[in-house]
C-alpha cells in the first residue's frame, strides 16, 4: 500500500516539471498596540508578527487536485501566538454530480455575519483573531452528491484538533492561565472520530430565491468549556487556572437564508445536547451551562447601491447589518445569549478595493457589555494590501465573565501583506 | 462577461429602411434590429474566455485585472456564467456565479477562497460596478429582448461602419440607466457602440466596441471593449486574450459546488 498511494495520487507524470505545483504565497507583517495596561504584568503592550502561507497546488488528470496550504507565525510576544498549523492538505476528486475530498481541509457553514453557529467542522484558531474566523485545519473525509433533492454531503472527521489560547504572557488574555492539557469526555480524546451531515437546497418563493440547509453533528464539541482549576495556596484551596474541557455533542443546526431587493435574511439557529456523563461533569466543577438548549441568530444585511453617487460621484456601496444574538442559557451562556449586532460594511468600489466594515455587538442583559470591531483595508500595491483592525471592549459586570476579562484589552493592528 | 462578447452578430436587415413615420413604426423597428441581433447570437452553446481588465482614473494611473469567465447559453432564460479571478493577487481564486434570468433577478454568489465561504448577492443591486471597474454588474449580464424596450432612432455611421441606431430603454426599475443607445452595423448587426444614460437622464458613459472577430463561421465577438465614464474621467479596458467555444461545458458545471473548486 506504501507503494502503491503515490502511484494512485500521482498517475503517468509524464515529466519533472508536471510535479512542480502553482504556487502563490502569502506573507504578512503585522503589529498590534494594546491601549490599556494588561491584567497581568507579564503580558505585553504591543507586539510585532510575520506570518507566511504558501499554497500549492497540483493538478492531474480530468478532475484530481491536491492542496497544500501550509501556515506559520511567530509572534514577538506569545509563545502560544508563534505556531504553526496545516490549514490545508486536501486531495479532491469529482465527477459530474459529486466530489469527494480526504485529507485535511476546511469548510465553512453558515450565512450570518456576527455569529457562526452552525460552523461546527473546524476548530477556531484562537490566537490569530478574537472573530473567531481564523480556522484550524481538520483531518476529513468529505463526500458530496448533488441530486434532484439538493446537495447532500456527508463527513468522517478522524482527529480533533484544540482550541489555540494566548499564552500567559500574550493578549488577548483571560484572567488565568489556561493549562496546555485539555480535559475530554471521551476516553478517546483526540483520536475519537466525529462524524456528520449536511443537506443544502436552493429554493423560489414568490419569485425570490430562499436558500435552506440542514446540518447534523455528533462528535467533540470545537467549543471547551473552561474549568477552574483549583489548588492548595498557602493552605487554602484557591483556583490558580483554567482547564478546557470538551464534552462530546450532538449539534442539529439550521440555516435559512433569503433574498428579497436589496435585502437578505438571514437565520441560523441549533440545538446542542451534551452527553449526560460531560453535563454531570460540568455541574461537578461547577459549571452550569452545559444543559441541552438552542441558541439563534437572525436579522438581515440591507445594500445601499451608489446612494452617494449623485451627489458626489463616489461610487460607495453601503451595507447595513443588523442581527439578534440569543442562547436559551441565558446568563448561564458566555456570550451572545442576548445580543444585538448593528454593522455597516463599506465598499468604496475604487481601484484599491478598498473596504471597511464596522460593527457593534451590544449585550441587552448585561447593558454595559459590548464590543466594537472597525476593519479597514486597502490595496497599496499590484501585490499587497494593507488592512487596519480596532477592537474596543467595554464591560462593567464581572457577572459577563468573558466580556468582563477582555475590559482592557482594547487594541489596534495594522498588517502588510504581500503576495506573490 | 458574455455579453459584451456576443454584442454583436451578422446579416443586414431585407428591408430598407427609408423614413421613420410615427412612434408606434420606430418601437417596431428597433424591436425587428434587435430581434434579428439576438437571433444571429442564437446557438453559441458555451465558451471559456481570458480576459484583461484595465481600469484608468482621471489622472491616468492604471490598475490590472485577469479574469477567465466559463459561460453557458441557456435557452429560454439568461445564461449561466462563472468568473474565476487570477489578478490582482489578493483576490487571486474568488470566484463568481451568475445566472442570468428574464423578468426577474440574476441569482449571483461569490465565492471568497480565504473563509471557504459561499455569499449570496443580493442581485438587485445590479447598478453596481463590478470589481471597482466602470462595468456595472448589469452591463455583465446576457443581452435578452424581454430586457428592454426598442425604438430605432435613425442611421449614423460609426467607425466606418454604416450603423443602425437604436435606443433600448431597461424594463427593470433597478437597473442603473434610463435608457441606452446603440449603434449596430447594418452588414452582421455589430455592436460598436453603446451611450449610456443615468438615472438623472444625463450622459454617463460610452462603450466602444473594436476588433471583431469571427467564431464558428457564425458568431461575432468585439476583442476589445472600451468603457468610459463622461463624469468621472474614469475608464476600464477589457480586452479578450482568448476565447474557445464548445469546450464541453454543461449545466453540471455551473452550482455552488463547481464554485468552489473553480480555478
Amino acid at each position: 500500500m506504501k507503494r502503491l498511494l503515490p502511484v494512485l495520487l500521482f498517475p503517468a507524470v509524464a515529466s519533472a516539471g508536471e510535479w512542480l505545483p502553482e504556487t502563490t504565497t502569502q506573507l504578512g507583517l503585522e503589529y498590534r498596540e494594546f491601549f490599556q495596561q494588561a491584567v497581568s504584568d507579564d503580558q505585553a503592550e504591543r507586539s510585532a508578527s510575520v506570518w507566511l502561507e504558501p499554497e500549492m497546488v497540483w493538478e492531474w488528470g480530468a478532475a484530481q487536485r491536491l492542496t497544500f496550504r501550509p501556515f506559520y507565525r511567530y509572534d514577538s510576544a506569545d509563545e502560544e501566538r508563534t505556531h504553526g498549523d496545516i490549514r490545508e492538505l486536501l486531495w479532491q476528486t469529482w465527477g459530474t454530480s459529486w466530489e469527494v475530498r480526504a485529507g485535511v481541509g476546511k469548510v465553512f457553514w453558515g450565512v450570518t455575519e456576527s455569529l457562526h453557529l452552525v460552523d461546527v467542522i473546524n476548530q477556531t484558531d484562537q490566537v490569530e483573531a478574537p472573530d473567531g474566523e481564523d480556522k484550524l485545519g481538520q483531518p476529513m473525509i468529505h463526500a458530496i452528491w448533488l441530486n434532484d433533492a439538493g446537495t447532500l454531503e456527508g463527513f468522517v472527521l478522524p482527529g480533533f484538533r484544540e482550541r489555540t489560547f494566548a499564552g500567559e504572557e500574550g493578549r488577548l488574555s483571560l484572567p488565568l492561565a489556561i493549562d496546555d492539557e485539555a480535559l475530554y469526555q471521551s476516553d478517546d480524546e483526540q483520536s475519537h472520530v466525529d462524524l456528520a451531515l449536511r443537506w443544502s437546497r436552493s429554493y423560489e418563493v414568490a419569485g425570490w430565491p430562499l436558500d435552506a440547509s440542514l446540518s447534523l453533528f455528533k462528535g467533540t464539541s470545537r467549543d471547551p468549556f473552561l474549568l477552574p482549576q483549583v489548588a492548595l495556596v498557602a493552605g487554602e484551596p484557591a483556583v490558580v487556572g483554567l482547564q478546557a474541557y470538551y464534552p462530546q455533542l450532538q449539534q442539529a443546526g439550521m440555516t435559512l437564508q433569503s433574498t428579497v431587493d436589496s435585502w437578505l435574511w438571514k437565520v441560523e439557529a441549533v440545538h446542542r445536547d451534551y452527553e449526560r456523563e460531560a453535563q454531570q461533569a460540568l455541574v461537578a466543577a461547577g459549571n452550569d451551562s452545559g444543559d441541552d438548549h438552542w441558541a439563534a441568530v437572525a436579522g438581515f444585511e440591507y445594500t445601499l447601491t451608489g446612494p452617494f453617487y449623485d451627489c458626489c460621484e463616489l461610487p460607495l456601496d453601503l451595507g447595513l447589518i443588523l442581527e439578534y444574538q440569543y442562547d436559551e442559557r441565558g446568563k448561564q451562556a458566555s456570550n451572545a445569549q442576548n445580543d444585538v449586532f448593528i454593522g455597516t460594511r463599506w465598499a468604496f468600489n475604487d481601484m484599491d478595493s478598498s473596504e471597511l466594515l464596522a460593527g457593534l455587538v451590544q449585550d441587552m442583559t448585561y447593558g454595559g457589555s459590548r464590543a466594537l470591531k472597525v476593519e479597514a483595508s486597502t490595496r497599496v500595491t499590484a501585490q499587497s494590501v494593507v488592512n487596519l483592525n480596532v477592537w474596543l471592549f467595554t464591560a462593567d459586570d464581572e457577572d459577563d465573565a468573558l466580556a468582563w476579562s477582555l475590559r482592557q484589552e482594547d487594541y489596534a493592528e495594522l498588517s502588510w501583506t504581500l503576495y506573490f | 462577461m458574455k455579453s459584451f462578447l456576443s454584442l454583436m452578430l451578422g446579416l443586414a436587415l431585407v428591408t430598407p429602411l427609408t423614413h421613420v413615420a410615427n412612434a408606434d413604426e420606430a418601437a417596431d423597428r428597433g424591436l425587428a434590429i434587435a430581434t434579428d441581433r439576438k437571433q444571429r447570437d442564437a446557438g453559441w452553446n458555451n465558451s471559456e474566455s481570458a480576459v484583461t481588465m484595465t481600469l484608468r482614473n482621471a489622472q491616468g494611473e492604471e490598475s490590472v485585472r485577469k479574469i477567465r469567465s466559463k459561460s453557458l447559453e441557456v435557452a429560454d432564460d439568461g445564461d449561466k456564467g462563472l468568473t474565476i479571478f487570477d489578478e490582482p493577487r489578493d483576490v487571486k481564486g474568488t470566484a463568481f456565479l451568475n445566472f442570468s434570468h428574464i423578468g426577474k433577478p440574476d441569482d449571483q454568489w461569490l465565492y471568497l477562497p480565504a473563509l471557504k465561504r459561499v455569499k449570496r448577492i443580493a442581485s438587485r443591486n445590479k447598478s453596481g460596478p463590478f470589481m471597482g471597474s466602470e462595468f456595472a454588474y448589469e452591463d455583465m449580464s446576457s443581452f435578452e429582448l424581454d430586457k428592454y424596450s426598442f425604438r430605432y432612432l435613425g442611421d449614423e455611421t460609426v467607425a466606418g461602419h454604416d450603423c443602425y441606431k437604436v435606443e433600448q430603454t431597461p424594463l427593470d426599475k433597478f437597473s442603473g440607466y434610463t435608457r441606452q443607445v446603440v449603434w449596430l452595423d447594418k452588414d452582421e448587426l455589430r455592436v460598436h457602440k453603446i451611450d449610456f444614460y443615468d438615472r438623472k437622464k444625463s450622459l454617463l458613459k460610452t462603450l466602444t466596441l473594436t476588433d471583431h472577430q469571427l467564431y464558428k463561421e457564425r458568431y461575432w465577438r468585439a476583442h476589445t471593449a472600451t468603457m468610459v465614464n463622461h463624469q468621472t474621467g474614469k475608464s476600464t479596458v477589457l480586452q479578450t486574450e482568448d476565447i474557445r467555444f464548445d469546450t464541453g461545458l454543461t449545466d453540471d458545471d455551473f452550482n455552488q459546488t463547481t464554485l468552489q473548486r473553480a480555478r
